[in-house]
């Protein structure tokens, strides 16, 4: 499986941010969106490795968009990327199954190490075939 | 004076602990948070001050902020749920064209048109600075603050400014401005905060400090 990221938040200044950072480190991201209805379909088209979601977006939200995607595919590696550190929120998200929380604004260190986590690995998948 | 005769400038007398004084510090910790956040998503030492509370018609915000005749552009966020309110940064064009070239590291502009990038880069500003501050809010009242989609406004006037935040709060006849001073190094800004709660989170927040006040 490749690296492929799909790149979810409403403003640009941070879908430019986390594409520099991610392909610092050679991931490539295959699709950005701009609210939760745009990343469920694209999550379903691309399949990406992993995808960063934003949880405030106009029309719907990335907690939508956060259940949707993980009802198609329970594996779905999603880091959720928000401002918001509310104890209820941050709740909400590892309830339904993000895989990673990150607070803006972050370093782009922070950035790379949780993208770089979710990293497919060859060997590791090669071991559970057989 | 007598603080009746100036309800406006309340925290010239700090021995009060009654109307928005009591809030005092609610709101230092809320800035104090804010000016990390900002120093962590500019990249440059930021420093936020409480330079005072003021409880005030909303007519008369621009006023208070010495904001009349200056072209603006500001940042617009709501706060959802059951406590509601209103946050408002405020910068001149010439201080957000400013903070927008160097959030994107690029030459300020001077075409009238802003790019989606430098529209983006400010609404941004104004979500990292609000969550920060309904985050700390949060914390002391124990009640979520749920920040709406950020909204970016350019070339405001103080008509249009007084307008938006007279709809916004249809429950109060005055409004509560925190004002916070912005500080880049050692030079001061032209960004100005307004935040304007209902009276149900006004409420909250005093019932929320109300303890800690008797150690005062």
């Amino acid at each position: 499986m490749e690296r492929t990221l799909l790149v979810v938040d409403d403003a640009a200044i941070l879908r430019a941010k986390i594409k520099e950072a991610a392909t610092s480190i050679g991931w490539m991201v295959v699709g950005e969106a701009r609210n939760g209805k745009e990343a469920v379909e694209l999550f379903m088209r691309l399949r990406p490795a992993a995808t960063t979601l934003d949880l405030v977006m106009p029309e719907y939200d990335g907690i939508y968009a956060l259940r949707e995607i993980l009802a198609a595919d329970p594996n779905a590696k999603v880091i959720v990327v928000s401002a918001i550190e509310q104890k209820a929120v941050l709740r909400d998200a590892w309830s339904l199954g993000a895989a990673d929380f990150i607070i803006k604004p972050f370093t782009k260190q922070v950035l790379v190490n949780a993208i770089a986590n979710f990293a497919p690995s060859e060997k590791r998948l090669a071991t559970s075939t057989f | 004076m007598p603080q009746e005769e100036n309800p406006t400038v309340l925290l010239a007398y700090p021995e009060t602990v009654n109307g928005p004084n009591l809030l005092q510090p609610l709101f230092s910790s809320a800035i104090f948070d804010a000016g990390l956040a900002m120093s962590r998503w500019t990249n440059s030492a930021i420093t936020l001050s409480l330079d005072g509370i003021y409880e005030c018609p909303p007519a008369d915000v621009c006023r208070e902020l010495n904001l009349d005749g200056e072209l603006l552009t500001i940042v617009l966020l709501d706060l959802e749920g059951e406590l509601g309110g209103t946050i408002v940064l405020i910068f001149t064009e010439r201080d957000g064209r400013r903070l927008a070239s160097s959030l994107l590291d690029i030459a300020a502009s001077d075409d009238p048109e802003w790019t989606e990038l430098e529209c983006s880069a400010l609404a941004e500003t104004g979500n990292i600075l609000f969550c920060a501050f309904a985050d700390a809010i949060t914390r002391l009242i124990n009640r979520p603050l749920l920040p709406s989609v950020p909204v970016f406004v350019k070339g405001c006037n103080v008509d249009e400014i007084r307008n938006a935040t007279v709809k916004r709060i249809p429950d109060r006849d005055t409004v509560l401005i925190c004002r916070t001073g912005f500080h880049c190094e050692r030079d001061a800004m032209a960004w100005n905060v307004l935040f304007i709660p209902t009276v149900a989170l006004h409420a909250e927040m005093e019932a929320a400090v109300q303890p800690y006040s008797k150690r005062w």
